[in-house]
């Protein structure tokens, strides 16, 4: 195998495989070169502006997509006399091209002819890396190459140019291959403390921001502990590849205002932060950034907050208990009596809703009732009846306080007259 | 190896300058391939490439007249191809965007496989050098062209033109040296 220790060396075999390279272009070129020309032929003005309109018409050729392939560069050595086309009149183009062929494959046995001879050269050790290095340093003209094609007998060089050519193709392949260098990244858009991996076709050195984490590997876990963007590059030899991962953190809070006794506004901080919005687990509003509810119940309340637009964002939610301001107080006895004091049976109740009370005797015969806590029982059937005897009764009361279900409170009193 | 002084392209050349176009389309089909590998080498892209070699052709054709059979006409073209490539790295405002590149410090010597270097490889490396490194180098290595030369096609200074030359040379010893590895 050839070696060169001196970069002037490989500069030359770079200029004698460069020189005379060929690579086939695309198809619409000549289209439009030959569209400008052919009218370029009847005056030099129109070649002008003819020639800056054609470069916009390919501009927009390629804008609309309609060049779907424009090659990767394969090296193919019969692509010239692919092109050659079938009719007459280029006969004469046809053997030229065939020389050039012909050309072209001397050069390539000269340059394997060259190897063999740097093989040898490469066994025994010189010393002259260092002077070249020194001259290449000192002095940055590079002298012309020129070939000296060395005959060789044909039978062997046949058998190398075979070989090498097979080694050439899956050098190609190779090389093709490498190109396609890519990252997959299995998030993106990670969120902050998430580990994310990242996998390469090939395996090389990653650098996360600039700074190399990791070497010789095709595979990298990253945990991503600060927010905001990462730059993930991958070197293998000569071709890199690079990656941006965004990591986000999407904290927000919701903030309560009463507005009213039972009317609640929610907000989500910062503003604009979609939510679906539940209450007590069922969903009362979705996608928005606001709620505004009555809870005139009294009880616990969770409201949660589901983000819909944020991937990073975890559920907030808040909780309201709602306490009573109503009351009921009952008594047990009371001495209609005309004394002014306790004539009447009394109940205290507050911030209600719904209010029925009704009184019974020992019998359950019912001998007063009334939905209205000021209209008080005295003592006698319904307040205008005969007087009641004293004794036990029984007060049923069925009330409604404010944000509360619905309750009876069956009371024992004592009626005394004394 | 080059056919460029045969009788029959001295004969196409003049047909070609005097407008004929089936004479244009021929010497088209004979040199498109190596003059789309000159702009391919200098080009960010097979679209600019594409740019480039399109427009070369049509200096090609309003310019043929003036050739003057003196030198190679393969080697004609090149300079015309070159030329149009920097002509439109310059437009393109990319040819000073001078990237300094990470410069650790490598020595200018490294052992390389190049048993199966080919072509390919190498016009890969090439086209990876960033802008400014890559026209120097082409011109200079590839092409021919002197420092002086170059500092007058691309506006720069020689020294300019010398130290880009310099570091295209180092990147690429980097890159081959891990290519082969």
């Amino acid at each position: 195998m050839k070696k060169f220790e001196d970069i002037n060396e490989f500069e030359q075999l770079l200029k004698k495989q460069l020189d005379g390279h060929t690579s086939s272009p695309p198809s619409d070129v000549w289209t439009h070169v030959s569209a400008s020309t052919t009218q370029g032929a009847s005056g030099l003005a129109q070649i002008v502006s003819f020639f800056k309109s054609a470069t916009n018409l390919l501009k927009v050729g390629l804008f609309a997509g309609g060049i779907a392939a424009i090659g990767i560069v394969v090296y193919n050595e019969n692509k010239t006399q692919d092109q050659v086309p079938n009719s007459p009149e280029v006969l004469v183009v046809d053997s030229l091209i065939a020389e050039n062929t012909e050309g072209d494959e001397e050069t390539e046995v000269l340059v394997i002819e060259k190897s063999k001879n740097a093989d040898a050269e490469a066994a025994t050790p010189t010393n002259s890396s260092v002077e070249r290095q020194k001259s290449l340093e000192n002095n940055d003209q590079t002298t012309g190459i020129k070939d000296k094609i060395e005959d060789s007998p044909s039978d062997v060089l046949d058998k190398s140019i075979g070989s090498e050519k097979s080694k050439t193709s899956d050098e190609v392949s190779n090389i093709l291959e490498r190109k396609e260098l890519t990252i997959s990244v299995s998030k993106n858009t990670p969120c902050k403390g998430e580990t994310v991996t990242l996998r390469s076709s090939f395996a090389g050195d990653w650098y996360i921001n600039g700074e190399k984490l990791v070497s010789n590997s095709s595979e990298l876990t990253y945990l991503c502990n600060e927010v905001g963007q990462v730059l993930v590059s991958l070197q293998t030899g000569p071709t890199s590849a690079e990656e941006s991962i965004q990591v986000l953190d999407n904290p927000f809070t919701i903030t309560k205002t009463q507005k009213s006794k039972d009317n609640y506004s929610f907000q989500t901080q910062p503003s604009g932060v979609l939510v679906d919005w539940t209450l007590n687990g069922a969903l009362v509003k979705n996608n928005s950034s606001s709620l505004t509810v009555t809870l005139d119940k009294v009880g616990q309340y969770n409201l949660v907050g589901i983000p819909t637009g944020l991937s990073c964002a975890e559920n907030v939610s808040v909780s309201l208990t709602k306490k009573s301001t109503g009351y009921l107080k009952t008594y047990n006895t009371f001495t209609p009596n005309g004394d002014g004091h306790n004539d009447e049976y009394p109940i205290e109740i507050r911030d209600y809703d719904n209010f029925t009370v009704q009184i019974f005797d020992r019998n359950s015969r019912m001998i007063f009732s009334s939905q209205d806590p000021d209209n008080k029982w005295n003592g006698r059937e319904f307040n205008v009846g005969e007087e009641c005897l004293p004794g036990e009764y029984i007060a049923r009361i069925k009330y409604q306080l404010k944000g509360e279900n619905s309750k009876t409170e069956n009371v024992r009193l004592t009626l005394i007259r004394p | 190896m080059s056919h460029s002084e045969t009788y029959d392209e001295t004969s196409l050349i003049k047909a070609c300058g005097k407008g004929d176009n089936k004479a244009f389309k021929k010497i088209y089909d004979r040199h498109s391939a190596t003059m789309y590998s000159i702009c391919l080498r200098y080009m960010n892209n097979e679209d600019e490439a594409k740019d480039a070699l399109q427009e070369g052709f049509i200096k090609v054709f309003n310019k043929i007249g003036s050739y003057s059979f003196s030198g190679s006409f393969e080697g004609w073209l090149k300079r015309i191809f070159v030329n149009t490539s920097i002509e439109q790295i310059r437009k393109r405002k990319k040819h000073l965007d001078v990237s300094e590149l990470n410069s650790t410090d490598v020595k200018l010597t490294t052992n390389i496989n190049v048993g199966n270097m080919d072509a390919e490889k190498m016009m890969m490396l090439v086209q990876k050098l960033p802008a400014g490194y890559r026209t120097v180098f082409n011109m200079f290595v590839v092409d021919g062209y002197s420092h002086k030369e170059i500092s007058e096609a691309l506006g720069v200074n020689e020294n300019t033109s010398k130290s880009q030359l310099f570091k295209a040379r180092k990147q690429l010893q980097v890159w081959l040296k891990d290519w082969f590895k």
